[in-house]
């Protein structure tokens, strides 16, 4: 008995002509004769039936390096009430927040903070290894921007809202 | 074509400029296979993979890097003393759909098995690691989606069907010894013990050596912590 191990079935269903004919013609008799060796020719045929129409693309570059999506992060707490004897009156030029947006894993996330005299958005990476935020690049929109070792970036050419898709590329 | 692009991973590991189109056929055939399985929405629903992550999760041991080298494919992409230049283009496409194939099935069949605890993935990473070691030893065929380890010429091979139960093989191991505690000394003896008998394949699963080896730890463990079984055995017999 010869043992047909999964390269040469899948050899088998794939291009029988450039199969030895031994084997070949050894496949062909074990079809007919064995219930299981039948069922494991279907599996085959019906995996490269479903390959073929498969259309499918992968994002590689998240799988290789630490690509990391962000997504808005909506329940933030936020104490918009505060004492009036506390309030600071606030410089025209200082950043204010907009919004904050976090992995799915809730590791990494950077806050948004945009200044209104300026138009420039200032946008703080913070994650579980800080080591790693040093020139971290974020993507925004399918933009790269390099932060800096403490993981700031600041942009002026673009706006960000709740809706911009975010990701970041952590160093290895 | 997937001649060239292996060839070429081969030869430049991860500085491959085929690295990401070569990922992305195994991520296909891993994604197709995955979502022929039966089990695709319990294990979306338990590890909170989408398909597409599953697909990368269930191969990405497949591309880990030795100096930048991808040592899993090289040892693959051998046959025999032929080396990869020698094969033919449809034998190559067959070998890589089997691997991909096979490491998916396997990977859905550990979630599967959810009873997965410490010690059993500890003794996978060191069984995984003691046959990268011993690859030279240690050879290994693809057969219906598993992957099976043995020792013995080829030739000698008994039907692979017949998969020795791993009661039994806890069983032989105790036969021999209950003081082993290196993983890569139960493996070996292991292998000892199925080229020894004829009655089942001399080849294993690996899925069935892990669960084995993690049954007779378990065991030792318990027989410790119960401390009411003795093992008659006659040391220098071994």
């Amino acid at each position: 008995m010869k043992l047909i191990t999964d390269e040469i079935l899948h050899f088998y269903v794939k291009n029988p002509g450039s199969l030895e004919p031994e084997i070949k013609n050894y496949i062909d008799k074990l079809i007919i004769s064995d219930e299981n060796f039948r069922q494991r020719v279907k599996e085959t045929e019906e995996f490269y039936s479903e390959f073929e129409n498969t259309e499918i693309d992968f994002d590689v570059e998240s799988y290789l390096t630490n690509k990391i999506e962000l997504f808005p992060m909506n329940n933030i707490c936020q104490n918009k009430h505060k004492i009036a004897a506390s309030v600071k009156t606030i410089p025209v030029d200082e950043y204010k927040y907009i919004n904050t947006f976090i992995s799915a894993d809730n590791l990494v996330l950077i806050r948004v903070h945009k200044n209104e005299k300026t138009n420039e958005y200032k946008i703080n990476l913070v994650c579980e290894d800080m080591d790693k935020v040093d020139s971290a690049v974020m993507i925004i929109d399918d933009e790269r921007y390099t932060a800096d070792k403490n993981g700031v970036v600041v942009i002026k050419d673009k706006d960000i809202d709740k809706f911009t898709r975010i990701s970041v590329l952590l160093r290895k | 074509m997937l001649k060239e692009i292996i060839i070429s991973i081969l030869e430049n590991g991860n500085k491959s400029p085929c690295l990401d189109e070569f990922i992305r056929i195994c991520l296909k055939i891993s994604y197709v296979c995955f979502i022929k399985s039966r089990y695709k929405d319990f294990i979306c629903s338990e590890t909170g993979l989408s398909c597409k992550d599953f697909a990368w999760d269930a191969i990405a041991d497949l591309f880990k890097e030795t100096n930048g080298k991808y040592l899993y494919f090289e040892k693959h992409f051998t046959k025999g003393n032929k080396k990869i230049y020698e094969l033919s283009e449809e034998y190559i496409d067959a070998k890589l759909n089997a691997i991909v194939i096979s490491r998916t099935t396997q990977r859905i069949r550990e979630i599967r098995e959810s009873d997965c605890n410490e010690i059993y993935l500890k003794i996978k990473d060191a069984v995984r690691l003691h046959i990268s070691r011993k690859s030279g030893l240690i050879s290994s065929l693809i057969y219906n989606k598993n992957e099976y380890y043995y020792t013995c010429n080829i030739k000698k091979l008994n039907c692979i069907e017949d998969e020795i139960p791993v009661e039994i093989l806890v069983e032989e191991i105790f036969k021999v010894t209950n003081k082993i505690t290196k993983i890569s000394a139960i493996t070996e003896l292991v292998f000892q013990i199925l080229n020894q008998q004829n009655i089942y394949s001399k080849a294993i699963s690996e899925i069935n050596l892990i669960n084995s080896i993690t049954e007779y730890f378990n065991r030792r463990l318990k027989d410790y912590k119960s401390n009411n079984v003795h093992y008659i055995y006659n040391e220098e017999a071994l």
